[in-house]
């Protein structure tokens, strides 16, 4: 199992502030192969959005405190500046969740794509003058070329009128636009991995569609490995091919997309479930998940959705989770698993009474 | 470039420097003692002026006219580039300050430029390392600048730097030699205040999420910081410099007695105590234009550097 | 005369100036003159400066364009050009200085007092109180006042480094306190003629007014990390 692009184990990712640490995540592992969609499931505060930055090293100002990231070979939580920068500019690429916030206002977007661009191909060193455009340090001809690809990427992103489109500034773009542009920006470098931290969730419904159709033929086109970072089961549903369930910063459930989200084996993915809008019947309301995610400060010693689980005993409060190994594939972190398969509708049934939680009609 | 907001900034401006001249020329109007009788004194040497004389030169020299009359005459007269004459020298007051307004633009500029050469690379070493020596370092110092009064560090440098080492001279004008010292003085209190805005404005971008995409991007850190980080940061920044006009104006008057340089800070407070009116207020006017004009120039300014403010003042 | 601009000894720490006077003696007599004034002059400014707020921000209108029209204008000239020119016209004395630096500095507290106004007026607070019928006297003193307490404290406590700088800056210019006041700027002032033989005579009440106003600048600094970050970035662009 050493030739997967991407293997996370046993991440653990702190931010030491003025409260506490906070364990945001907390012994994490997975892995993502080339040419397949792996989501990352979760509430907020669950911890995905770190996992993300962490792989990157774009963690600041949390630490890793232990843990193995390979990527292709090598040890990211180890790997000196300069690799990691190699890596970023050529072969893992993120695309995060406002597009309106994540191109920088100043700059015109072709500018930023042909800077990526540029990254990419002069490999050597990125001379600060060369970049800031001082005109007798700008290497005319390199950028000329940057821009050109520049437009080739955006007219792949079907952004239309690329060369006019070059010089607009990112509030001159709609949502769906500058999205679109910051996947050209993504995909300047041809990387291996794409980690795609809530990509479409600034996004209306028929943007985040096309944005999520581009991410699937790009697996099957380009062989990428996607990690999506999403707290949203449908988005995960139709995109991924595999999924990880992930609460208070531990790997809840992990496995196959059609295995975890039909038949969830742990009593939060179960939960999850049973707040989704697709999943109620007509007329039925629709539940939400009772009380909310535990702050995580201070590293578990226990389950971190004991406090919330109907399911929890003792010791799911008192000792460490094992995970256990469903089949290959397919893992959890419950000491209570396998769940009566009825579960679920009984779940829902409690949930109806008055004792059973507080209801929000709204959600 | 939002039309419309331009014409309300314009005429916003018109009230402004209305208001200046119209407080410039109370503050000289109201002033105890007699002009007629000050003015004909200077003109004949010295020498007491008959009460006629004093009356006749009133009434031709339209000193016994309305408040209103008197102020708008003067108000043409500015408008047509003439400020009057200085009581003692007969000179043109516009003349006095083409005089000496060179040696301040010099100062000022200098001074900017040692204030922006010290400010901003502290600002930015500050808000890259927050929280460390270099931060504590570099606020400190900012504190200390804020609150040393630019009169004694003049001193302290003269004695320093000219009576002690004898690397510049003490004091006039000349040579780059002269201006070194003086600039040092008005340009590290005014690189305080810039420091600390640069250091405020690069943390605020440093977080932004378009910081974070460039990093993951490759961008080496250098870049990061002083192409994607600075400009965004400069926004706030250049408003700041451009209204640290005020500081240094303020500054250039004690600056300039410090070091005797003749300036127009010398001008005004020789004009001052010589009770020289029309200097006085000649220089006041044309420093408050000055000041209305640059915070003008300072709000067109944020346009170049920052495309989403179309000048209707919002941010998208 | 004896003891005649002496070096800092055990007996003078400080050294004598050019009378043969105690430097560090006519510094502590000073400090209470410095200290006073400035506090003084803020005073005046607070007050002055959040009675116009107060009445531009509630009445609107042309009040409020005719007050902020002033302000403006007050806030175009530098405040120690124009303080410089009042107090030069009216003739130098300590009282005239004082004068002076209040007339010119009260405009940022109406700026600040007049934008908090207008956020308070649209708080639920104030909208409720009127609707209860209550007096325009009564919602200002009751609602409005004690809200913006506390961002004009420390407005006042970072202005007060300034007005001792201006109070000694312009002493030394000659216009503020005469010889033989012990005000810090006069003092500097005076000694600089013996910049050659006596070092000390300036660097004494620079170190001074320095001291002084980095404690209020430091004092002031904490008061507004204290407060809401909305509310010190209000302060910090004045």
């Amino acid at each position: 199992m050493t030739d997967k692009l991407l293997r996370v184990e046993e991440l653990y990712t702190r931010f030491d502030t003025d409260r506490g640490t906070v364990h945001a995540v907390d012994g994490a592992s997975f892995t993502v192969d080339r040419g397949e969609i792996v989501g990352v499931l979760g509430e907020s505060g669950s911890g995905k959005s770190v996992t993300a930055r962490s792989i990157c090293r774009l963690e600041e100002p949390g630490k890793i405190g232990n843990g193995t990231i390979m990527f292709d070979g090598t040890d990211l939580t180890t790997a000196s500046k300069s690799t990691l920068r190699q890596i970023r500019g050529n072969e893992i690429s993120m695309v995060f969740q406002d597009p309106t916030e994540t191109l920088n206002p100043v700059f015109p977007v072709g500018e930023q794509i042909a800077e990526a661009v540029r990254i990419h191909e002069a490999n050597s060193r990125q001379r600060l003058l060369d970049f800031l455009g001082v005109p007798l340090f700008r290497d005319q001809s390199a950028w000329a070329d940057a821009r050109d690809r520049a437009v080739e990427l955006m007219d792949q992103m079907d952004i239309p009128n690329p060369e006019s489109r070059l010089s607009a500034f990112p509030h001159e773009f709609s949502g769906g636009l500058r999205q679109r542009a910051v996947l050209a920006i993504a995909l300047a470098s041809d990387p291996k991995l794409l980690i795609a931290d809530e990509p479409t969730t600034a996004l209306d419904t028929t943007t985040q569609a096309d944005i999520l159709q581009r991410l699937r033929s790009l697996r099957d086109e380009r062989d990428v490995g996607i990690l999506l970072i999403s707290h949203d089961l449908g988005v995960v549903a139709q995109t991924c091919d595999r999924v990880v369930v992930l609460y208070g910063g531990q790997v809840m459930e992990a496995g196959p997309v059609n295995e975890v989200l039909t038949a969830p084996e742990h009593p939060y993915t179960r939960m999850l479930l049973e707040c989704s809008v697709r999943n109620s019947t007509p007329g039925e309301r629709v539940q939400s998940v009772s009380g909310t995610p535990s702050d995580p400060i201070g590293s578990y010693e226990a389950c971190p959705f004991a406090d919330r689980c109907r399911h929890a005993t003792t010791a799911c409060r008192e000792r460490y989770i094992p995970t256990t190994e469903l089949d290959s594939e397919h893992r959890l972190a419950c000491l209570e698993a396998p769940l009566p398969a009825d579960d679920a509708s009984a779940h829902r049934q409690d949930a109806l009474t008055p004792d059973g939680g507080k209801q929000d009609d709204s959600t | 470039m939002n039309n419309q907001y331009l014409l309300k900034r314009l005429v916003t401006m018109g009230i402004v420097l209305f208001g200046v001249s119209l407080l410039t020329y109370v503050m000289i109007f109201v002033t105890p003692g007699d002009p007629a009788r000050t003015i004909l004194t200077q003109q004949m040497g010295g020498q007491t002026p008959s009460q006629e004389a004093v009356e006749q030169f009133r009434v031709s020299e339209g000193l016994d006219d309305p408040f209103t009359v008197q102020y708008v005459r003067w108000m043409s007269d500015v408008l047509q580039g003439d400020l009057g004459y200085s009581y003692y020298s007969d000179q043109p007051v516009t003349d006095a300050i083409a005089q000496r307004l060179p040696n301040t633009i010099t100062l000022a500029v200098a001074s900017g430029i040692v204030a922006i050469a010290i400010s901003v690379p502290a600002g930015i070493a500050s808000a890259v390392n927050p929280g460390s020596r270099i931060d504590y370092t570099a606020q400190f110092g900012a504190l200390v600048g804020v609150s040393m009064p630019n009169f004694w560090l003049g001193y302290l440098l003269i004695i320093v730097c000219s009576l002690w080492l004898d690397v510049f001279p003490v004091a006039g004008v000349g040579g780059l030699e002269h201006l070194v010292l003086p600039a040092v003085t008005l340009g590290s209190g005014m690189a305080a205040i810039i420091s600390r805005l640069v250091r405020t404005a690069m943390l605020d971008v440093l977080d932004a999420a378009y910081i974070r995409t460039a990093r993951s991007k490759g961008l080496r850190e250098q870049i990061v910081i002083y192409k994607h980080a600075l400009q965004n940061a400069l926004v706030p920044v250049v408003t700041i410099i451009g209204l640290q006009l005020s500081y240094v104006l303020n500054g250039a008057v004690v600056v300039e007695v410090v070091f005797q340089r003749p300036g127009l800070g010398t001008l005004l407070v020789d004009a001052i105590f010589a009770r020289d009116y029309p200097i006085v207020q000649g220089v006041t006017l044309l420093i408050g234009v000055i000041f209305v004009l640059t915070n003008f120039a300072v709000d067109l300014t944020y346009n170049q550097l920052d495309p989403r403010i179309d000048l209707g003042g919002e941010l998208m | 005369m004896i003891h005649q601009l002496e070096a800092p000894s055990l007996v003078h720490p400080l050294g004598t100036d050019q009378l043969g006077r105690d430097v560090l003696t006519r510094l502590l007599h000073g400090s209470r003159l410095s200290l006073g004034i400035a506090v003084i002059v803020t005073t005046v400014r607070l007050v002055i400066g959040t009675a116009v707020g107060l009445v531009a921000g509630y009445a609107g209108g042309w009040i409020d364009e005719a007050l902020m029209r002033l302000v403006d204008t007050l806030l175009a000239f530098p405040g120690i050009v124009l303080a410089l020119v009042i107090a030069g016209i009216l003739g130098p004395s300590l009282v005239n200085v004082m004068l002076a630096l209040a007339v010119v500095g009260w405009a940022s507290y109406a700026r600040l007092v007049r934008s908090s106004v207008l956020s308070l007026r649209e708080r639920e607070f104030v909208t409720a109180a009127r609707l209860l019928g209550r007096s325009r006297t009564h919602v200002t003193v009751r609602h409005l006042i004690p809200n913006i307490a506390a961002p004009v404290v420390v407005l006042a406590t970072l202005d007060i480094g300034g007005v001792i700088l201006g109070i000694s800056g312009l002493s030394f210019l000659g216009l503020g306190a005469q010889p033989p006041t012990p005000e810090w700027g006069t003092m500097l002032a005076s000694g600089r003629t013996y910049i050659r033989q006596a070092w000390w005579l300036v660097n004494a009440p620079g170190v001074c007014i320095m001291i002084t106003v980095l404690g209020f600048n430091i004092l002031g600094d904490c008061l507004r990390d204290r407060l809401s970050p909305a509310q010190s970035n209000q302060i910090e662009k004045l």
